[in-house]
């Protein structure tokens, strides 16, 4: 070990053993960083370890992935089974259920965005005839997120004057698209 | 009675690449003298030392000080230095930033962690010149400052650090020299020691983009020296607005203890009342314990 190293190294590059002590205990020196660094945590501009280092934090992504498996991440309303299915995000989901309910259409809402839940999603949609994206922003950013992740979009119901989705509305603009 | 330190246990292997000359040389040496020192006098435990620095030339100095670090991110030392504060008292908290970090990027962490007296002590490397990215002009940079971000010279005033953090409530107030090392250690030593929010604006030449050796040499006095109330506010304030981080030839630039006062803390405030310091250290849920 040269010089000058810390007793007890904090953050391992070697993924199956990361091991970190907690700050005052003298036999470890804690040094964290954000930028890219070693195994005692000096910053470093080694090409090696610059590449070990994203390698490492995208496990952490995979880590992220399988815990989330393990859990329900994405809530679903109305009959699961029904011809078409609306898919939306966020406080839109009152309205949705509620003008959902009246055609007796399911409406599914996935809790988290990245990493976006295609295990849950793909079954849930592979039946409907039509699915549909309830948001409210100009652009249908939920649409085009399940689209990049290979999820079937096929209409979007998008509002942005600066005010929520009302049942009326909404009931109206669903009707428009089952035509 | 354990074996005193030798400065020399706070090197690491790690290899310094600030450019000969740097004014951070002048803090490195001063602070881990004044470690060094408070450790031996059985002031604070090495081992409870944490430093933080934020994004910079000056922020490579935790690489080089062998404690505890948190290098974190632009203009943020002082929110997590009020966390690392906050979740143990026990801890002697430094931070470092540079003036483009501080007083630019972080000027409301910094002000908020004024006003609320929150118990850490700020080092602000001082070069008034953005170093690692070049030379471009920062808040403390005289006006008419030649950068590469404004080529014509810098058409604003530059602030006063010492005046904006007397009246956002700091309760230790100085202002150092990187080239009067051992002055500078003495007032880190009663920065680090003074309970509540302790500040040094340290005067620190960037030898590459705004090399300010002479102009310093010849005007820095101590302000301790000549006789000053380091208890008196306005004292305090008019000693502060003697010199505007301008480039007079003829200016005088006060350096040392331009104010201390008591009041409590942030911590003393809500941590025990409210149960939010000393709690017990978090269970993991099984995604962190991978990686932990």
């Amino acid at each position: 070990m040269p010089s000058g190293t810390p007793k007890v190294h904090t953050e391992s590059l070697k993924i199956e053993s990361i091991t970190r002590s907690s700050v005052t205990s003298y036999e470890a020196i804690v040094k964290y960083s954000s930028y890219e660094h070693d195994e005692y945590g000096i910053t470093t501009e080694d090409a090696d370890l610059i590449a070990r280092g994203h390698d490492k934090r995208l496990t952490k992504a995979e880590s992220i992935e399988k815990e989330l498996m393990a859990r329900r991440t994405v809530k679903t309303y109305g009959p699961a089974d029904s011809k078409h299915v609306i898919v939306t995000w966020g406080s839109t989901k009152g309205a949705c259920i509620e003008a959902a309910a009246e055609r007796g259409l399911g409406v599914v809402q996935p809790l988290y965005l990245h990493p976006l839940q295609t295990w849950e999603l793909t079954p849930m949609l592979a039946h409907a005839d039509k699915v549909i994206c309830v948001e409210v922003n100009s652009k249908g950013q939920l649409a085009t997120w399940m689209r990049y992740h290979g999820l079937r979009v096929d209409d979007t119901l998008l509002k942005y004057d600066g005010r929520p989705f009302t049942v009326d509305e909404l009931d109206r603009r669903i009707s428009e698209v089952l035509k | 009675m354990p074996a005193k330190m030798d400065v020399k246990e706070l090197n690491t292997y790690a290899t310094n690449t600030w450019c000969p000359g740097c004014g951070n040389f002048g803090i490195e040496r001063a602070i881990k003298l004044a470690v060094t020192e408070l450790v031996n006098e059985g002031k604070i435990k090495r081992e409870n030392v944490v430093t933080l620095s934020g994004i910079g030339c000056h922020a490579k100095i935790v690489d080089y000080i062998n404690v505890n670090s948190f290098y974190s991110l632009h203009g943020r030392v002082p929110a997590p230095a009020s966390g690392v504060k906050l979740a143990n008292p026990e801890l002697t908290v430094i931070g470092f930033a540079g003036d483009g970090d501080a007083y630019s990027e972080g000027l409301v962490h910094l002000v908020f962690a004024a006003k609320r007296n929150m118990d850490i002590t700020m080092i602000v490397h001082d070069n008034r010149v953005f170093g690692l990215t070049t030379g471009q002009f920062t808040p403390t940079s005289p006006k008419g400052f030649k950068g590469r971000s404004m080529p014509r010279g810098a058409p604003e005033e530059p602030f006063n650090p010492i005046e904006l953090m007397l009246v956002s409530g700091a309760t230790f107030v100085a202002r150092g020299y990187s080239g009067k090392v051992n002055d500078l250690k003495a007032l880190m030593k009663r920065a680090i020691l003074h309970r509540g929010f302790a500040i040094i604006d340290v005067l620190q030449p960037c030898f590459t983009f705004f090399n300010t050796y002479d102009y310093y040499n010849k005007a820095v006095y101590d302000i301790q020296a000549v006789g000053h109330n380091e208890h008196d506010w306005d004292q305090a304030l008019a000693k502060a607005r003697e010199w505007d981080y301008g480039v007079e030839e003829k200016a005088r630039i006060p350096i040392g203890v331009f104010y201390e006062t008591e009041r409590p803390t942030f911590g003393d405030a809500v941590g025990a009342e409210k149960g939010l310091i000393s709690r017990p250290v978090p269970v993991f849920g099984p995604l962190l314990k991978d990686h932990i």
